[in-house]
C-alpha cells in the first residue's frame, strides 16, 4: 500500500488536512478578496466617535478593531505570519532535534548518553520562561526587530521532542539486518546516517514536525499574549489575541476570531499528525 | 539499583545546576537595567549608580557568579531588586499557591478523567470513545489565554457560579478561589487521563485475567473496577505524576489570568524588572520539581512518551 | 457562546449597579472599602515606592508636613498646614523654620518629634540613599530639629517647590527604631500586608483630625488585571474601579443608573515621544518638527474614548504656568514632507521606535506608525520589558522613545527636568540641551514671587516647545467609577483616586431586584 492510500483511509487525517487547507487557503487567498488593510489604521471610518471597535458587518465581515482596521483581514494576514513562524521554528527545531537524534542513535555508547543528558536539561528548563528570557535578550538590540527572535527562540527551545523520539528510531533502525550488513561491509558513521538511518526516519521526523508545528504556533501566541512576539505592525493571532484583550466582553470578536482560528489550526496539525502517523509508521499507532 | 539511582540524582544535581548557570548567563545577556525598574522612575543618575552598586551589578559578571555560587551553597538567595525581601520566604510563599493549584489541577485530571474513561471503556460505543477524542483533542488544543478569560467570563460573571480571580482567604474559599483556574489547567489532562484509561483498560479487558474474573460470576463492570483499573492506572498515574512536577515549575500564563500569586505569575514581574535573586529562584525551585519528576517517572520505569511532557510545558 | 452572542448586539451598555446605599445625608462611620489596584505595592517604606498608584497608598499611611487642599477646593494645588502648624521663610528663600502641631502622635500613641523629620530627610538625602526620591532634597544643605516642635530646613540654593516636594508621603515623620509600617501618622494604619496580593488599612485613630477619616477599613486588592478588576466591580465585590479601559468607560456611560457614579478628572500626567537628539537625522530640528506635524491627533484622542488633553508642549494644561495661548501643531503632512525634503530626507527614512510591551502602547505606536508613513518615515516599533525599556533609555540606542510622565508635584520645575542637559539619559530622555534654557530654569526656581515665576516658565514652555525635542501628545485623564453607596468620593489633583480621607459608606446595602 502506497503512502497514500494508507493516509486516505485516516479519517483524522483527512480531516486534518482540509482544516489546514482552509486555514492555508485563507492565508493565500484573503488578502487578495479583502480591500481593506490588515496594518494601515482606519480610525475615522472603522471606530466609532468614542473609539469603540465596530461589530461585524456587511462591509467588515468580522467587525473591526481598536484602530479601525478590518479583523477579516487582519486574520487572513496574520495567518501568514502564525504559519511561517510556526512552520519555520518547527524546521529549526526539527533540523536541530533530528541531526541531534541521528547522531546520538548512531554513535550509541558516550556520545549517545552525553547528547541525551544534554537533551534532558534543556528539557528541564521551563520552556516558557526560557523563552521569555531569551526573547527579551534579544529585543532592545538593534538586530531584533522583525520575527527573527521568536523563531530562534521557539526553535532553539523545541527541539528536544523529536530528539529523543528521533533517537529512539534510529536505535531500533541500527539494529536492523541491512544496517548491520553495511556496518559490516565498512561505512562510516555519516555514510550510515545519510544513506540508512535518515531515510528510516524521516516518516517519523515528518509526524512529529505536524505535531510540534501545533506547539510552535501556540508557543508563539503564548510569548505574543505576553507582549513578546513578533514585533507590529504585520498581525499574527497571537498579537490579535493580546491586543483585544482589553475588550473581551466590548468587542469580543476581537478575541474570538483569532481565538477560533488558532485553535482550528492546531487542532488541525494534530489531527493531520495522527493521520500521517498511520499512514508512515503503522506499526506505531496506538491511540 | 541503589548505584542507579544515585546516578540519577547526581544527574539532577547536574542538571540544576546547569540550568541555574545558564539561566544566570541569559539573564546577564539581557540587555536591560534591574536598577531603574528597582528605584522608580524619578530617580537621578546618582541615585541608580548607589543602587548598582548595592545590587552588586557593579562587579563583573564572573565575580556576581561567584557570589551567587558562594550564597546558594550556604543556602542564600540574596534579596529581591524590586522589594527587598529576601528570597527564600518569598518563594516559600510563592510556592504554596502553585503547589495547591497544581494539585488540584492533577486532582481534577485524576478524578474527572479516570471515571471518564472507564466508563467509555465499558460502554464500549465507538461514539463515545469518539467524543472523547474529540474532546480531548479541542482541549489540549485550546490555548489557556483563551480558555481561561472565557471561563471567567462564563462561569465568574455571566453564571457567577466562581469568584473573579484571586486567592481567597483560607479554608473553603480557597477551595472555591482554585476550582476556576485548575480547571482551565486541567482541562486538557482531563481529556488526556480519559483517553489513556480508556485505551489501557480496553486491553486490559481483553486479558485471560479479566475473562476468568468474567468467569467466577463478576459482572463485567465489578471485574473491570476490580481487576481491569488496577492495571491500567499504572500509566495514568505515572503521566500524571511527571505533569505535576512541570506544574509545581509554576504556570505563568494561568496564574497571570487569574491573579493566583504562585511562583509564575512572580516570574513574569520578576522578568520584566529583570529582578535578578528572584528570577534565579524560580528557576532553581522550577528545575528541582522537574528533576524529581523525572526521578520519579525514572523510578516508575516508565518509558514515556516525551512529546507529552513537551506540550504541556508550550501550553502553561 | 454567549460571549459570541453578545458580538451580534454591537458594544453594548454595562448591567446598571447591583447595590445602593440606605439613603444617609450626613456622613456615617464605619464600613469597609474595598478596591483593586492594578499595579503592585512593592513596600511598606515610603522612600522605597517612587510609582503610582503605590505612592497614593502611602499617603493613606503617612501623614506629612504640608499637605494639598482638598479635591474640591478652587485651587488644589494649594498647600495648607497638616502635621506643621505653620512656618516662616527667611534669608531670601534659603532658610524654613516649621512649627509643629502640638500634642501629635503615631498609630501607636508615640509622640511625633522634629528629630522624627530630620530622620526621614536625612535618609532621603544621604550620600549611599538609594530611595527613587533622593534627587529631589540633594539640595538641601542642613536639616535639625532644635527642639521636638520646630524643624529647620537650609537650602543651598532658593527654591520655590520646597514645601511642595515636603508633601510627598517620602518625607512623612520616621519613628527611630522601627521600621515605618509600624507606626504611621496618616488617616489609616497598617492591618496585614501580603505583596502581590492584598493589603488591609485599618483607621488609625489617632490621626490629627478626630472626624476623619469615616471609614474603618479599606481592603486593596493589588496587581488585579484590567478584566477582572472591572468584572470583580460589576459583580459587587469590589467598591471603587481604580483602573478601567477607555472602551469601558464609555459604556458605563450608556447607562444612565452609572452616569452618575462616573469620575472624571484631568490628572497631572505628561505622555510624549522623545526623539533622540543624538543621532543624527533628528539632531535636525526640521526632521523634529516634521514627525510632530505628521501625527494625527484627533486619532490618539479617539484612541482614548475622549480621555486626552492634548498638550502643545512640556507643560500639561493643568498647571497654572502652562500659556493657555500655545495650540497643540496641526496635522499638516505637506509641510512635514516639505521639511522633511529642505533636510534632505525627501528619499524618505527609517527610524527606531522602543515600545513598552503593553496593549494601550502598542496601539499608539500602530497609530504613529501609519501617521508617519504617510510622510515617508518607516517606524521600526520595537516592543520591550520594562527593564530592558529602562537599560534603552540610559544607553541611548533608540530614535524615538514613548515617555510618561506622572508628576510628582504641581510645579513646571518637575516637568521640566525632562529637558534639562544634566539630566541625560536618565530622566531627559532626548537628551536635550539647550544653555539657554538651563539658565532661565534655574532662574525660575529660585524666583519667589509667583507671578514673575510663571512668565519665567511660561518663556522656557515656548523655548522648548519650538525647538521639538519630543512628540508632545497630552495628558491622560484619571478615570474611576464607584458603587452607589460610596459617598463623598472625589479625585484629588495628586492623590487621584485613592484619597479616601472623606469617603463615607451609605450603609446598609440594599440589593437592586
Amino acid at each position: 500500500m502506497t503512502f497514500w492510500h494508507r493516509f486516505r483511509r485516516s479519517r483524522a487525517g483527512l480531516a486534518g488536512a482540509a482544516l489546514l487547507g482552509l486555514v492555508a487557503g485563507g492565508a493565500l487567498v484573503g488578502p487578495a478578496l479583502d480591500a481593506h488593510s490588515p496594518v494601515r489604521k482606519n480610525v475615522s471610518a472603522g471606530t466609532s466617535p468614542l473609539g469603540e471597535p465596530q461589530p461585524p458587518s456587511a462591509e467588515f465581515p468580522l467587525g473591526t478593531d481598536a484602530l479601525g482596521r478590518c479583523v477579516a483581514a487582519r486574520l487572513a494576514s496574520g495567518a501568514r505570519r502564525s504559519l511561517a513562524i510556526g512552520l519555520g521554528a518547527t524546521l529549526i527545531a526539527l533540523v536541530i532535534g533530528t541531526a541531534i537524534g541521528l547522531l546520538a542513535g548512531a554513535s550509541g555508547g558516550a556520545t549517545d548518553g552525553a547528547l541525551m543528558r544534554l537533551t534532558d536539561l534543556v528539557l528541564a528548563f521551563p520552556f516558557l520562561l526560557l523563552a521569555l528570557a531569551l526573547t527579551a535578550a534579544l529585543r532592545g538590540t538593534e538586530a531584533a526587530a522583525g520575527s527573527g527572535p521568536v523563531l530562534f527562540v521557539l526553535g532553539a527551545a523545541g527541539w528536544t521532542g523529536s530528539a529523543r523520539i528521533v533517537r529512539g528510531k534510529a536505535l531500533a533502525v541500527r539494529e536492523r539486518e541491512f544496517v548491520q550488513a553495511a556496518r559490516a561491509a565498512g561505512a562510516g558513521r555519516l555514510r550510515l546516517i545519510v544513506r540508512h538511518l535518515l531515510p528510516n526516519v524521516a516518516g517519523t521526523a515528518l509526524v512529529l514536525a505536524s505535531l510540534s508545528a501545533a506547539g510552535m504556533i501556540l508557543a508563539e501566541s503564548a510569548l505574543a499574549y505576553l507582549g513578546l512576539g513578533a514585533p507590529p505592525p504585520a498581525p499574527s493571532w497571537g498579537r490579535m489575541l493580546q491586543e483585544g484583550q482589553p475588550y473581551l466582553r466590548a468587542a469580543p470578536w476581537l478575541i474570538a476570531a483569532p481565538g477560533l482560528a488558532l485553535h482550528a489550526t492546531v487542532v488541525g496539525f494534530h489531527l493531520l499528525g495522527a493521520g500521517l502517523r498511520a499512514a508512515l509508521d503503522p506499526d506505531e499507532t496506538r491511540a | 539499583m541503589i548505584r542507579f539511582l544515585l546516578r540519577r540524582l547526581g544527574f539532577a544535581l547536574l542538571a540544576v545546576w546547569f540550568i541555574l548557570t545558564a539561566s544566570f548567563a541569559i539573564a546577564h545577556l539581557i540587555p536591560a537595567d534591574p536598577a531603574r525598574a528597582a528605584v522608580g522612575p524619578h530617580a537621578d543618575a546618582r541615585t541608580l549608580a548607589q543602587a548598582r552598586a548595592q545590587m552588586g551589578l557593579d562587579r563583573p559578571v564572573v565575580v556576581q557568579y561567584g557570589r551567587f555560587l558562594a550564597h546558594l551553597a550556604r543556602g542564600e538567595l540574596g534579596r529581591s531588586f524590586r522589594t527587598g525581601r529576601p528570597i527564600g520566604p518569598l518563594l516559600a510563599e510563592r510556592a504554596w499557591p502553585t503547589a495547591q493549584l497544581a494539585l488540584a489541577t492533577v486532582l481534577l485530571e485524576l478524578l474527572i478523567g479516570i471515571p471518564l474513561g472507564l466508563w467509555a471503556a465499558l460502554r464500549r460505543q465507538r461514539a463515545l470513545d469518539w467524543g472523547i477524542a474529540a474532546v480531548t483533542l479541542a482541549g489540549q488544543c485550546a490555548p489557556v489565554f483563551f480558555l481561561g478569560p472565557l471561563l471567567l467570563y462564563g462561569l465568574a460573571y455571566r453564571w457567577p457560579l466562581f469568584p473573579v480571580g484571586g486567592y481567597g482567604d483560607g479554608g473553603l474559599a480557597r477551595l472555591y478561589h482554585l476550582i476556576l483556574p485548575a480547571l482551565t489547567l486541567a482541562v486538557g489532562g482531563i481529556a488526556y487521563s480519559a483517553r489513556l484509561t480508556r485505551s489501557e483498560l480496553g486491553e486490559a479487558l481483553g486479558e485471560p485475567f479479566m475473562r476468568t474474573a468474567r468467569a467466577k460470576g463478576l459482572s463485567p463492570t465489578a471485574a473491570a473496577l476490580r481487576h481491569g483499573l488496577r492495571n491500567a492506572l499504572g500509566p495514568v498515574i505515572a503521566l500524571l505524576g511527571v505533569e505535576l512536577g512541570g506544574l509545581l515549575g509554576g504556570v505563568i500564563l494561568v496564574e497571570s489570568i487569574f491573579g493566583w500569586p504562585g511562583l509564575g505569575r512572580e516570574a513574569v514581574v520578576a522578568l520584566y524588572s529583570l529582578d535578578l535573586p528572584v528570577v534565579l529562584g524560580v528557576v532553581l525551585v522550577s528545575a528541582v520539581a522537574v528533576a524529581l519528576a523525572n526521578l520519579l517517572a525514572d523510578l516508575v520505569h516508565l518509558v514515556l512518551d516525551p512529546r507529552i511532557r513537551f506540550d504541556y510545558t508550550l501550553r502553561r | 457562546m454567549g460571549l459570541l452572542c453578545a458580538a451580534c448586539s454591537g458594544t453594548p451598555a454595562m448591567p446598571p449597579p447591583r447595590l445602593v446605599g440606605a439613603g444617609h445625608a450626613a456622613p456615617e462611620r464605619g464600613g469597609t472599602l474595598t478596591v483593586a489596584l492594578a499595579g503592585d505595592v512593592r513596600s511598606l517604606d515610603p522612600s522605597e515606592v517612587a510609582e503610582w498608584p503605590a505612592n497614593g497608598v502611602m499617603h493613606l499611611l503617612y501623614d506629612t508636613l504640608v499637605e494639598y487642599a482638598p479635591a474640591t477646593s478652587a485651587d488644589p494645588t494649594a498647600l495648607a498646614p497638616a502635621l506643621a502648624q505653620g512656618w516662616t521663610v527667611a534669608d531670601a528663600g534659603l532658610s524654613y523654620r516649621f512649627t509643629l502641631r502640638p500634642g501629635l502622635t503615631y498609630s501607636d500613641g508615640r509622640p511625633i518629634e522634629a528629630a522624627d523629620f530630620v530622620r526621614a530627610l536625612d535618609r532621603l538625602r544621604a550620600p549611599d540613599s538609594r530611595s527613587g526620591w533622593a534627587a529631589f532634597f540633594r539640595d538641601l544643605a542642613q536639616v535639625r530639629a532644635p527642639d521636638p516642635t520646630h524643624l529647620e530646613i537650609r537650602l543651598r540654593a532658593p527654591d520655590a517647590a520646597l514645601l511642595m516636594r515636603l508633601a510627598l508621603p517620602a518625607t512623612a515623620p520616621l519613628p527611630a527604631g522601627s521600621p515605618a509600617a509600624a507606626r504611621t501618622s496618616g488617616p489609616f494604619r497598617v492591618g496585614s500586608f501580603k505583596p502581590g496580593q492584598s493589603m488591609t488599612l485599618l483607621r488609625n485613630p489617632r490621626y490629627r483630625d478626630p472626624a476623619r477619616p469615616y471609614l474603618d477599613r479599606v481592603v486593596v486588592l493589588l496587581a488585579v488585571t484590567g478584566e477582572t478588576a472591572i468584572l470583580q466591580f460589576l459583580r459587587g465585590d469590589t467598591d471603587l474601579l481604580e483602573a478601567l479601559y477607555a472602551t469601558d468607560w464609555v459604556r458605563f456611560a450608556r447607562t444612565p443608573a452609572w452616569q452618575p457614579l462616573m469620575v472624571r478628572a484631568p490628572a497631572l500626567n505628561l505622555y510624549g515621544i522623545a526623539l533622540n537628539s543624538t543621532r543624527p537625522p533628528l539632531g535636525d530640528r526640521r526632521v523634529r518638527e516634521a514627525l510632530a506635524l505628521a501625527v494625527r491627533r484627533a486619532d490618539l484622542v479617539r484612541l482614548s474614548a475622549g480621555n486626552f488633553t492634548l498638550a502643545p508642549g512640556p507643560l500639561p494644561s493643568l498647571l497654572p504656568e502652562h500659556d493657555p495661548a500655545l495650540a497643540p501643531p496641526p496635522h499638516d503632512p505637506e509641510r512635514a514632507r516639505r521639511l522633511l525634503a529642505e533636510a534632505g530626507l525627501a528619499g524618505g527614512l527609517s527610524l527606531r521606535y522602543t515600545d513598552l510591551v503593553d496593549a494601550a502602547a502598542g496601539r499608539l505606536a500602530q497609530s504613529l506608525q501609519d501617521d508617519l508613513l504617510e510622510v515617508g518615515v518607516r517606524l521600526i516599533v520595537d516592543p520591550v520589558t520594562p527593564a530592558t525599556y529602562g537599560a534603552v533609555l540610559a544607553r541611548g540606542d533608540f530614535d524615538l522613545l514613548p515617555y510618561e510622565w506622572t508628576g510628582d508635584f504641581p510645579d513646571p520645575s518637575n516637568f521640566f527636568q525632562a529637558f534639562d542637559s544634566r539630566a541625560d539619559g536618565v530622566t531627559n530622555p532626548a537628551r536635550y540641551r539647550n544653555a539657554e534654557l538651563d539658565a532661565l530654569l534655574a532662574k525660575a526656581r529660585g524666583e519667589p514671587e509667583r507671578g514673575r515665576r510663571s512668565a519665567l516658565y511660561r518663556r522656557a514652555e515656548r523655548l522648548v516647545r519650538d525647538d521639538w525635542p519630543w512628540i508632545w501628545i497630552g495628558s491622560q485623564s484619571s478615570l474611576a467609577v464607584r458603587q452607589p453607596y460610596v459617598m463623598g468620593y472625589a479625585h484629588h489633583l495628586m492623590w487621584q483616586k485613592l484619597d479616601l480621607r472623606d469617603v463615607w459608606l451609605d450603609e446598609p446595602r440594599r440589593a437592586l431586584p
